[in-house]
């Protein structure tokens, strides 16, 4: 089977305000999420490209046993104009992604109040 | 390798309170308004940036502590999926993906059978509107579940059938103009055989009516 480009692009949930006192949780379960997610990827067979913060990728490249990730480091993205510049550096080495996992957190949280459905 | 962004902003949305110009709509609280662009708009623009080749995978947290419905998850999701234009929503809420991992665990490890927590679950929301429930209450079998199902999914070939302008879009339009271009044909062979009839001075004078019988009677 043809080797197919994944981009995961992690990170962006320390900027959702909302989460108040229960960051941390949230930080990491979206930390472990897009890890593990590239980290499956890798093991099947595709090439990934990992974009998130710096303890992030390192965490990625250390779960990839026989290597082949590219880790891209990226404190925050959330701006179109990151966005932007993401493509640039992507399409300049030729890496349009066939997968695209997108588990950044202030693009993909719908923040609901606590009594929203009471 | 390239640094994305400015941490500074970060530090500042975090920083800052919250406002009071949240929307509410139907007692549901909506997200509130960021200094960058809406959330929508960011997605949206990953499927402008790749094209409709790249499959894109969105993903759907619902911040309750509390668990909601499968029904209300299917409705955020598929608005998310519908709005974005993505090819596939994983959505889950607090309450379940806590389930998958559990606290102290370390990323990229393999959790030992004492951590599994059937809580732990996900589901998937693709572009026609199906909702699949992932099996698994293991994060690695969910995990696995989830790339085979990406995997099949991106393998599909979609094709949209183009119309063509002048085609019909029914039977009954189709019948309705092929019986036009009948009429058409049977008024140029009838013009087509009065001209011969004039031209052979078989019509010598005005009165009179001359027929044509369609379809001609055959013998």
């Amino acid at each position: 089977m043809k080797k197919r480009k994944v981009l995961v692009i992690a990170g962006g949930v320390r900027s959702i305000r909302s989460f108040g006192d229960r960051l941390p949780q949230f930080v990491g379960l979206f930390a472990s999420f897009a890890v593990d997610t590239a980290l499956h990827f890798l093991r099947s067979g595709d090439d990934v490209i990992f974009l998130g913060t710096e303890d992030l990728v390192a965490r990625a490249k250390r779960g990839a046993e026989k290597g082949g990730l590219v880790g891209l480091n990226s404190r925050t993205f959330a701006s179109i104009q990151g966005l932007i510049e993401l493509h640039e550096a992507l399409r300049k080495d030729n890496l349009k992604p066939d997968i695209l996992v997108n588990a950044f957190g202030v693009s993909n949280c719908l923040v609901l109040s606590a009594n929203a459905f009471t | 390798m390239k640094d994305f962004g400015d941490a500074t902003n970060v530090d500042q949305r975090e920083n800052e309170g919250i406002d009071d110009d949240q929307k509410t709509e139907g007692g549901i609280i909506l997200p509130k308004k960021q200094s960058h662009p809406p959330n929508e708009e960011h997605l949206i623009f990953l499927r402008d940036l790749y094209g409709v080749t790249t499959f894109i995978v969105g993903f759907r947290f619902v911040t309750l502590t509390d668990r909601i419905g499968k029904r209300t998850l299917k409705r955020f999701s598929y608005d998310q999926v519908i709005d974005t234009r993505g090819n596939l929503a994983v959505i889950t809420d607090a309450s379940r993906f806590s389930g998958l991992y559990p606290p102290k665990e370390k990323c990229g490890e393999s959790p030992s059978p004492t951590q599994r927590d059937s809580q732990g679950k996900i589901f998937l929301t693709t572009a026609e509107g199906g909702f699949v429930k992932m099996k698994g209450t293991h994060r690695s079998q969910i995990l696995q579940g989830l790339l085979a199902f990406i995997n099949k999914r991106q393998r599909v070939n979609w094709f949209a059938t183009d119309r063509r302008g002048d085609r019909p879009s029914n039977f009954f339009e189709e019948k309705k103009l092929l019986a036009a271009s009948i009429e058409k044909a049977v008024e140029r062979e009838a013009t087509l055989l009065l001209q011969l009839a004039i031209d052979a001075h078989l019509l010598t004078s005005h009165p009179g009516n001359i027929s044509y019988r369609y379809p001609p009677i055959t013998r």
